[in-house]
């Protein structure tokens, strides 16, 4: 399998170092900046190139947001699958909208194949299992990867969320609806609040039978304030550690029952390795469908989640809620 | 001449006594009867906070629970 990497930053620079060679026969890089260091140290599988070349089977995305969809378009056009780390809304709805395109070229395209969404997708996909019906979803995120990932971050708290609520979209304020949310130790408890994230967009169309989506990331008062103003301070290079949470509210055996999952890991490392993950699908591909689809639609999550955490990204559950 | 004005201004003077009289007796009861409500309101809070607390048990914080890592039944 020959893979292209797009965007080899926080995300996509520890998938380039971290995917066994053995497991590919070729893997091209593509970013303005930082493709030819990264390939020279990785050997003779790696080269760069300025733009994803047409003989690549799967494209890996990492690039900033608002490139994503325009680099899905070209690669299903060139013959090729695309696991995209996608996390903001624009993104996650125009990769979405590749669908038909994608099933007429016979190719897949992964929407949201990070942290969040990604591992939030599969684990409420797993947690449903336990329950006969489930009513709501509420995501949770805290902490960021790279610079671009802060960017984002910053960017999203400023701009609408979109809540799902019976078949229905209603936009809510970015950095409105505070909830206190509880992820993972060492992470503890963060005020969350609304914001663009494309989490909704993709948790419905797993659960289009639920009343609520909703989703929230983590923020100070200070976020808050500046985030409908420029990014003035630049970034740190890798925002530490960070934590995604999943509350599914339903029944089961006619019992009101609320399930909470959680996981706790730098959001960066995170991202690449629920990637890698999804890569792995195509390298051993069982039935994959051709589509625009979100991860956890494309997998068997228990045993997703089970990959996972033998590459230490670890899913917890939260216990004494009820 | 001048004990017909002195009778006019008396009464003036009357009446405006009677009106001004009336007038504070109508604000001083309005406030009264805004005093009674807030000392009926707290009385009334206190007494429903004071049988709560006694009535309540009081609250003991989960001692056991938290987060754990998934296992082996929680992948079935």
């Amino acid at each position: 399998m020959r893979l292209a990497i797009v965007g080899c930053g926080a995300v996509g620079g520890q998938i380039a170092r971290r995917i066994p060679s053995n497991t590919i026969d070729q893997l091209v890089l593509v970013d303005h900046s930082q493709a030819d260091d990264l390939a020279s140290q990785l050997g003779a599988y790696a080269k760069s190139a300025p733009i994803v070349p047409p003989d690549v089977d799967v494209v890996v995305i990492a690039s900033r947001w608002g490139s994503q969809t325009a680099v899905a378009r070209q690669a299903i056009r060139s013959g090729a699958s695309v696991v995209a780390v996608a996390d903001s809304m624009e993104d996650v709805r125009g990769l979405l909208a590749l669908n038909v395109e994608a099933q007429e070229r016979g190719q897949t395209i992964v929407v949201g194949a990070g942290f969040s969404p990604g591992l939030t997708g599969v684990m409420a996909l797993h947690a449903s299992t336990w329950m006969s019906v489930v009513d709501e979803i509420h995501i949770a995120k805290v902490g960021t990867g790279g610079p671009w990932c802060a960017r984002q971050h910053h960017r999203a708290l400023g701009n609408p969320g979109l809540d799902y609520r019976r078949g229905a979209w209603i936009p809510r304020s970015g950095g409105s609806g505070r909830e206190l949310s509880w992820f993972p130790d060492p992470v503890g408890s963060h005020d969350c609040y609304r914001a663009a994230m494309g989490d909704p967009l993709l948790i419905a169309q797993l659960f289009p039978e639920a009343e609520r989506v909703t989703a929230r990331m983590a923020a100070t008062r200070r976020d808050r304030l500046t985030a409908r103003f420029p990014m003035l301070v630049p970034p740190h290079p890798d925002g530490g550690i960070g934590g995604v949470r999943v509350e599914l509210r339903g029944w089961s055996e006619g019992r009101r029952e609320i399930v909470v999952l959680g996981s706790a890991a730098p959001p960066a490392e995170a991202s690449a390795t629920v990637a890698m993950a999804a890569v792995h699908e195509f390298v051993a591909p069982t039935n994959v469908q051709t589509g625009s689809y979100p991860l956890a639609s494309l997998i068997d999550p228990q045993q997703f989640l089970r990959r996972l955490a033998t590459q230490g990204l670890h899913t917890e559950r939260f216990e004494g809620a009820q | 001449m001048t004990a017909q004005i002195h009778e006019q201004w008396r009464l003036i003077l009357k009446s405006a006594t009677w009106v001004l009289a009336r007038k504070t007796i109508f604000y001083a009861m309005a406030f009264l009867r805004f005093v009674q409500r807030v000392v009926t309101a707290v009385t009334g809070a206190a007494m429903i906070a004071g049988v709560l607390r006694l009535r309540g048990q009081g609250g003991v914080p989960p001692q056991t629970g938290g987060w754990r890592e998934l296992s082996g039944p929680d992948h079935s």
